[in-house]
């Protein structure tokens, strides 16, 4: 059977600390306060008007999806951008290599163990998540699927910052890298998106260009790929072209057909390439000295 | 053993090891003195496999370790200089993280932990987080975690630095132990006479290469010929003055009562014609013997030649 110490170190001291119970209960505690809420002025609601809003309970699944997708993009680099820093400032990654783990054994034991604290946080929310089935509208396998979006949106953050990690002695280094990324993907990636509409006099994209090429970037952002899933289950498919300007009366083209199977098959593989990077500045680095 | 052959290491434009060869012997200890940046460090990460040589080998039975760094790590055992611990690891369970890290695990992984902390002392602590133990007692819990997969060499960055004397002498019994057992021990000191008290062979680097190695006692005869010789004369002292005046490699001479120290510059053979010398003169002799040198000395003197070179 496949064995990482190194995840099973982590795992062990991670789980033993009060600090991560704290973060799940707070993290709860909000989900909780904000569906909670939601749904009391909703079963208010329908009691002053006496006839029940089922988009209403399709909002309250995006709200508390979206905003616990948010905070799990909050906690992720915080928890995987001190994975090697943290062992270069401990002085224990000498110790660590210098017996068989290797540095591809060390990056997927950190990567896995990131990715079992989220997978925690996930399923500690199901509760909260499932306030959306009291009046239906939302199927079990689309919350899975939304659920296991999220899961890969872990790991793409997490994979970036451990990335990060590995290429930055420090870890303040490498967290401020790490957010800023993850800013990046989220705000600069619409920016790229809004950018030709800013300096054009009609947001009327050209016949030949039906949309361009800065909004392609919007396909590494997990937070559209998100928001696409959750109104698509909510019954809004389009809100994908709206958000790329896109005029209804063109044909879509195949990338915004298969936008969600696009846009995970890039971002799946360029969480390859930042293990990849990862692994391999370990090994040129640490093994020549430099690290 | 271990057959070091010709070790050449650069960073950049510096030249950090410049073709060092020297051998680890079962059961013997080589203790490595130098200044920082000598290449006591860049030795020890090329031999536990963190970094590669840029030429050289270490031989293994027929096997270069260098170029077979899985065999390499199964023998060879590393605790760097900074050994950076787990603080909230539990004493037994950092044993058996490193243990899995070897591909140690269940029964075969407790047994041996079990063995090795008793050899430490801290079997008593095995439930004990690992940040509640004395630095003494990380230091020795790091010198069992890099035995735990039972390797013949043991490689050991500065083991006694920080450690009160209790603790340093516990650390040389613990060593002694292993190298009854068979282990071949290598390690750096910056106390050099720490390393006298536990190495059985020394070598002495500057710039990337040795100055001067070999067994203990070899290399303490070097210091000993600049040593003084000190001579407990009975009677007769004017007569023996006046030979070591007359004799050419005596260089100074200082009388205090019936004690002579002189600066004697010749080999044992020349002591002993000097011996002879004295006691054909008639001169009554109660002691004639070279002062004790020590690593310190010879340490200063072969940097200082090399400097002044």
């Amino acid at each position: 059977m496949f064995r990482n110490p190194v995840y099973e170190k982590e795992i062990r001291s991670t789980y033993r600390s009060i600090r991560i119970l704290a973060i799940i209960v707070i993290f709860n505690i909000i989900l909780a306060l904000v569906g909670i809420s939601r749904l009391s002025y909703i079963v208010n609601d329908m009691h002053f008007n006496g006839s029940a809003e089922y988009s209403a309970m399709l909002q309250l699944y995006i709200m508390i999806a979206t905003i616990e997708f948010l905070l799990l993009v909050l906690i992720i680099p915080g928890q995987a951008a001190a994975a090697i820093s943290g062992e270069r400032e401990r002085r224990t990654l000498d110790a660590m290599l210098s017996t068989n783990i290797t540095p591809t054994t060390l990056i997927l034991g950190k990567l896995m163990a990131s990715l079992t604290t989220i997978f925690l946080f996930i399923i500690s929310s199901l509760p909260v998540l499932s306030l959306v089935f009291i009046y239906g509208g939302i199927q079990v396998s689309d919350l899975a699927l939304l659920l296991g979006y999220m899961l890969f949106s872990a790991i793409y953050i997490g994979s970036s910052s451990i990335c990060f990690s590995s290429y930055f002695r420090h870890t303040t280094t490498s967290t401020v890298i790490s957010y800023g990324f993850v800013l990046f993907l989220f705000i600069g990636t619409l920016f790229l998106n809004e950018f030709p509409t800013l300096f054009s006099e009609t947001t009327a994209p050209t016949f030949q260009t039906p949309l361009s090429l800065s909004s392609y970037c919007l396909i590494l952002n997990p937070a559209i790929t998100f928001y696409y899933i959750m109104n698509r289950q909510a019954g809004n498919p389009d809100i994908l072209l709206e958000l790329l300007h896109y005029p209804q009366f063109y044909d879509s083209n195949i990338i915004i057909e298969y936008w969600i199977q696009f846009s995970i098959g890039i971002q799946f593989l360029i969480i390859l390439l930042f293990l990849f990077f990862a692994v391999r500045h370990l090994k040129n680095n640490f093994y020549s000295g430099k690290a | 053993m271990l057959t070091i052959n010709q070790l050449y290491k650069s960073y950049g434009n510096i030249r950090a090891l410049n073709g060092i060869s020297f051998q680890l012997v079962p059961g013997e200890i080589f203790g490595l003195i130098g200044r920082n940046g000598a290449g006591k460090t860049t030795t020890m990460r090329i031999l536990s496999g963190l970094i590669p040589a840029n030429s050289g080998s270490a031989i293994y039975n027929n096997i270069d370790l260098l170029h077979n760094r899985k065999l390499l790590k199964q023998q060879v055992g590393f605790m760097p200089d900074f050994f950076g611990i787990y603080n909230n690891l539990k004493v037994h369970e950092y044993m058996e993280f490193f243990a899995s890290a070897h591909g140690l695990y269940g029964l075969k992984a407790r047994n041996r932990w079990t063995e090795l902390l008793e050899m430490v002392d801290l079997l008593d602590y095995s439930d004990s987080f690992v940040e509640d133990l004395s630095r003494g007692m990380q230091q020795r819990l790091c010198l069992a975690r890099v035995m735990i997969h039972s390797p013949h060499f043991l490689l050991l960055d500065e083991p006694t630095s920080g450690l009160d004397p209790h603790n340093r002498n516990l650390l040389r019994s613990i060593l002694r132990q292993f190298s009854e057992e068979g282990v071949a021990i290598l390690l750096s000191s910056h106390n050099l006479n720490e390393l006298s008290y536990i190495c059985t062979h020394i070598g002495i680097l500057q710039s990337g290469k040795f100055l001067l190695q070999g067994s203990l006692s070899d290399v303490l005869r070097n210091v000993n010929k600049t040593n003084p010789l000190s001579i407990f004369v009975y009677s007769g002292i004017e007569t023996a003055v006046q030979i070591l005046k007359q004799h050419p490699l005596v260089k100074t001479i200082s009388i205090d009562q019936s004690h002579i120290q002189i600066t004697f510059t010749g080999n044992a053979q020349d002591e002993s014609l000097l011996l002879k010398q004295l006691i054909d003169g008639n001169v009554l002799i109660q002691s004639f013997h070279r002062e004790e040198g020590d690593l310190d000395t010879l340490f200063l003197q072969l940097i200082g030649e090399e400097e002044e070179n």
